[in-house]
């Protein structure tokens, strides 16, 4: 089923949490909202959900208009962050307990409950109680009970931010196959950029209260429409350096070698986007720089090599400003030199006070 | 080092008992012209299985504290919950709500046998405006048990509330969000969710209002004396007559002894029954 969003407003007394969003997702879709903490992404599911009054807008499911309908109403699934379950009961009873509210008959429920349990690999664990599991055996027992009664859409509150690193991992490939098995909307809310990355089909960032950008995860890498998109995905973070649009074909930044890879057709291109402005933010990826064995020029120096295995982090200074490159393995040593070397089209240019990337075009990905 | 707490304990605690447990085996009656009369071993105890008044006056004790106990569970678990909605006005209503439970039970007594009066009371004035036709209360005889349970439910449902709704504020938030999304009612989150997950406190609760509500004695003393007709003769007023009316102090405390004996089998049935001391780690070798 599609869920579509109109203009949702939340205001906490002065505060606003969520200012305007909307959306339309797709049936079948795997949606993720990401932001860091407090820029209204749980605000904005738990409004789909209905555990919190809206300030204003409509919450539609396919064309039902859902907006007042209490949470039971809405045929929804939803795990939470802490997993909520119900401490006084049996993980099969936790499993069973939307199949009991709704009438099933009891061996029917025992029959789905049993069988879901299987697809989770927690059958051995029906008899305990939430207390005496581990947080991942809570996680599946929550999945679990979201899974058994096919919901129209699932809802997901950070389920994975409880759990150990390796584990979250495990989960989230788990979550992923579960899901698209079972072919279920769902809404996924999280911090982790590359959580994000990993399961979504679109991801919606936001930013104090703000959807700031939608689109496939690799739009969005590749050309986010703002600083702070551009900024929040990405590990190693985007290179940023202030720069300067001066005249209509000078980019000037630090360290100078951004500036002059930039070819003045594409420069003017920037400035006729924004000729009041002077400001700009130069940024450019850690992969898209390409490090190449000094041959008499070269414009920086090694500070750190960081070698993660798959991939090396070197940490450079050019024209006395630090940034990083990641490159392959690599035998460069502190101290080395370097030349560095970038493409035209992976350096964003972006606007210093509105954020707005101008190597994105305006109408890209915003609104969705 | 434990000499000090052991002299204490001995003075006020284990003496005066062991004592009033060799009173229990003794014809012990200082107004009597013989006094001291001597040991008669079980005589007392054989005295009080035979004795109706004693019967009647457990039976009352029961009947009061279950219903006492009932009702101050039923309403101060409604008011916890209503008092768990953010409403305006509350924080101040809970505060007031407080008050009945620190009045002194003596003034309570004074003040509800002349609310209670059937000429002078206010109660019957109020029942009088909306048409209601004068009762006895305490005066009659199938009234003043009713009467006597509501002071106590009175004086003692803030206690309850109290307690119940520390219990709900602590209660976390998802299982309840969970269970509006499961599908679930509001009756069915109240019996399937917040009533078993209040079930600890709830236990706790009742075990202290109703070890408290077995012994009071002060207020019904000041409302009844255990009249008309003992019908508010509880145990703790019938053992009040035998030991400083009658004198009869051998017996009263071989009373006492039978009635603490049997509110610990209660309160040990009552535990082992509810299982609600039973430990986390019991629970986690099951």
């Amino acid at each position: 089923m599609g869920v579509r969003i109109e203009g949702l407003w939340k205001l906490f007394g002065g505060h606003t949490a969520v200012r305007d969003v909307s959306v339309e997702i797709e049936d079948g879709e795997f949606f993720v909202l990401l932001g860091p903490s407090g820029c209204g992404k749980t605000t904005t599911l738990r409004m789909i959900a209905g555990l919190e009054n809206l300030s204003a807008g409509r919450v539609f499911f396919d064309d039902e208009d859902v907006t007042f309908f209490e949470p039971r109403r809405r045929d929804i699934a939803m795990v939470f962050q802490d997993y909520g379950l119900y401490p006084h009961l049996s993980v099969v009873d936790n499993i069973m307990f939307p199949l009991k509210v709704a009438g099933v008959p009891k061996d029917e429920r025992r029959r789905r409950a049993g069988e879901v349990a299987e697809r989770l690999e927690i059958s051995s664990l029906l008899k305990r109680k939430p207390p005496q599991i581990s947080g991942g055996e809570k996680q599946r027992v929550a999945l679990a009970r979201a899974l058994v009664r096919n919901p129209k859409v699932f809802l997901m509150d950070e389920p994975l931010s409880n759990l150990d690193a390796k584990l979250r991992v495990s989960m989230r490939t788990e979550i992923k196959r579960l899901v698209s098995d079972a072919g279920i909307t769902t809404i996924y809310v999280t911090h982790d950029q590359i959580e994000a990355m990993a399961l979504a089909t679109r991801i919606a960032v936001m930013n104090q209260g703000e959807m700031v950008q939608v689109g496939n995860p690799l739009e969005i890498y590749d050309r986010p429409a703002t600083r702070f998109v551009a900024s929040f995905i990405g590990s190693p973070p985007m290179n940023m350096f202030d720069g300067r649009l001066n005249s209509a074909e000078e980019l000037e930044v630090v360290p100078r070698f951004l500036g002059e890879a930039v070819s003045r057709a594409r420069v003017r291109q920037f400035y006729e986007q924004a000729p009041s402005i002077g400001g700009v933010v130069v940024g450019v990826r850690p992969e898209h720089l390409r490090l190449g064995a000094s041959v008499g020029a070269s414009n920086a120096v090694v500070e750190l090599v960081e070698p993660l295995g798959q991939s090396t982090n070197v940490y450079l200074r050019a024209d006395a400003t630090p940034f990083v490159a990641v490159t392959n393995r690599t035998t460069l040593q502190v101290g080395d030199r370097v030349d560095v070397q970038v493409d035209e089209s992976n350096i964003h240019v972006m606007d210093k006070e509105t954020g707005r990337n101008f190597a994105v075009s305006p109408d890209d990905g915003l609104g969705a | 080092m434990l000499a000090p707490t052991f002299i204490v304990l001995t003075a006020v605690g284990i003496y005066p008992l062991g004592y009033s447990l060799w009173i229990s085996f003794n014809d012990y009656h200082p107004s009597n012209p013989s006094f001291p009369q001597g040991f008669i071993w079980f005589e007392n105890y054989l005295t009080a299985f035979l004795d109706g008044q004693a019967r009647h006056a457990l039976g009352l004790t029961a009947i009061f504290t279950v219903s006492s106990v009932g009702a101050s569970l039923v309403i101060g678990f409604a008011l916890a919950l209503l008092f768990n909605q953010r409403l305006p006005g509350l924080a101040i209503a809970r505060t007031l709500i407080l008050i009945p439970m620190l009045v002194t039970p003596i003034a309570v007594g004074i003040t509800w046998r002349i609310m209670f009066n059937p000429d002078l009371g206010v109660i019957n004035y109020l029942l009088g405006l909306i048409g209601i036709p004068s009762q006895g209360w305490l005066a009659s005889m199938n009234q003043s048990l009713l009467s006597v349970i509501v002071v106590d439910v009175w004086q003692w449902t803030p206690f309850m509330f109290l307690i119940l709704f520390a219990g709900v504020r602590s209660l976390p938030r998802s299982p309840f969000e969970s269970a509006a999304i499961d599908g679930a009612s509001r009756a069915k989150i109240f019996f399937l969710v917040t009533l078993p997950m209040m079930r600890p406190v709830i236990l706790l609760a009742v075990l202290l209002r109703a070890v408290d509500s077995v012994r009071t004695f002060d207020q019904i003393f000041m409302m009844t004396r255990g009249g008309p007709n003992q019908t508010t003769d509880l145990v703790s007023l019938y053992l009040q007559r035998v030991n400083f009316k009658f004198f009869d102090i051998g017996y009263g405390a071989a009373l006492s002894w039978l009635f603490l004996i049997l509110l610990m089998a209660a309160v040990i049935a009552f535990i082992r029954y509810s299982g609600f001391l039973r430990s986390a780690a019991e629970k986690e070798a099951r």
